[in-house]
């Protein structure tokens, strides 16, 4: 499977993509486990046959048995009320307005391709030049 | 009135692309478009005048450390072809280089074989070269996979490739002019002290040739025609 936005490959059971964050789609393979309740709050539960649960900070997959996040340090979920899929753990922070702006402004710096003047794209310089070769 | 001499000039520019070039290049982007016409306004103010006008381009490197080390162009027709040498210069990246000496004398060898047009009289073939680096010796990098066939074996036999005026086996003598914007550096003074029709601009080491401006640059080369 593969990131609708950034194009690498999504490991099976992945809820986010390891690169840049996108929600993974939703596959038949992500069943709540049944085996898994919270005795505070409605289960929210791991895909079933999964080793792994989510953080709720970061969206990380976390071995069952960890007690914390191996990426952000949050609290496992399994000592808090759990979380099936890391799209209900994950929850982006919300912004005041103008971070959200600024956020909404960012896509532009990582998408826009180099000016050509500051030194152009590998194709536009192949349409003009060629390996010198032999003589 | 003064008669203006009027010449047939076919220019070929070695630019050193390493990373540290990066001001000289910004420079000559900036101005690229707009070549053509000054070296014509900068000739008539010498009482020269220019019947045909052709430009090409050796972008060089390192062929040990970078994967583009020695790229070049056709020759542009100026001013017909002003807009595709813009977009040319403007793909130019400074990037790369290993070791501080590049492998400039091979550019210059490519430089002095390029397709130099014979009609017309009053010929200048002029090779400009801009680099902030010393130069490898030539050979230097042969036993590397890119490295192309048919090169001089040594500075001597590159020597020979320039000519002088009883020997002229790939350029015309009377024609050919090296404007050499180059750190005074083994091989550059090699250059500047053994061959005929040189003018050396020196260079500061590493900085991009920061000194020149691009009118001064422009008064060089057709200080040179």
């Amino acid at each position: 499977m593969y990131c609708k936005k950034c194009g690498a490959e999504i490991r099976r059971n992945a809820k986010f993509c390891a690169k840049c964050g996108t929600p993974a789609p939703v596959v038949d393979s992500v069943r709540p486990d049944p085996t898994h309740s919270d005795p505070v709050r409605p289960a929210v539960t791991p895909p079933a046959g999964s080793t792994h649960l989510f953080c709720r900070k970061c969206g990380a997959e976390i071995r069952r048995g960890a007690k914390f996040c191996a990426k952000c340090g949050e609290t496992a979920p399994s000592a808090k009320p759990s979380v099936a899929t890391a799209a209900e753990a994950y929850k982006p922070p919300v912004k005041p307005p103008e971070e959200v702006k600024k956020a909404e402004e960012a896509p532009k710096l990582i998408i826009t391709l180099p000016e050509t003047k500051s030194g152009g794209s590998n194709g536009q310089f192949d349409e003009w030049f060629s390996d010198a070769g032999d003589l | 009135m003064a008669l203006k001499m009027t010449y047939n000039v076919d220019m070929c520019f070695c630019i050193d692309a390493t990373g540290s070039m990066g001001p000289v290049i910004s420079r000559v982007k900036e101005n690229a478009l707009s070549f053509y016409k000054d070296v014509t306004q900068e000739m008539e103010r010498k009482q020269k005048s220019l019947n045909s006008m052709r430009v090409r381009v050796i972008v060089f490197r390192d062929y040990v450390a970078d994967e583009e080390p020695m790229m070049a162009t056709k020759f542009f027709e100026l001013p017909a072809q002003a807009a595709q040498f813009e977009a040319c210069i403007n793909s130019i990246e400074a990037k790369g280089g290993g070791d501080e000496p590049e492998d400039g004398l091979e550019a210059l060898a490519y430089a002095i074989r390029s397709d130099w047009t014979k009609e017309g009289t009053k010929r200048r073939n002029v090779i400009v070269v801009w680099t902030d680096a010393s130069t490898h010796e030539i050979g230097y990098a042969k036993s590397q996979p890119k490295y192309p066939k048919g090169m001089p074996k040594d500075f001597n036999e590159l020597t020979q490739w320039w000519g002088d005026s009883q020997m002229e086996p790939y350029i015309k003598n009377a024609a050919k002019r090296l404007v050499l914007f180059a750190p005074n550096a083994p091989y550059w003074q090699h250059v500047t002290s053994t061959w005929n029709n040189v003018i050396h601009y020196p260079s500061t080491a590493g900085k991009g040739l920061a000194e020149y401006t691009y009118k001064e640059i422009v008064d060089a080369i057709c200080n040179s025609i």
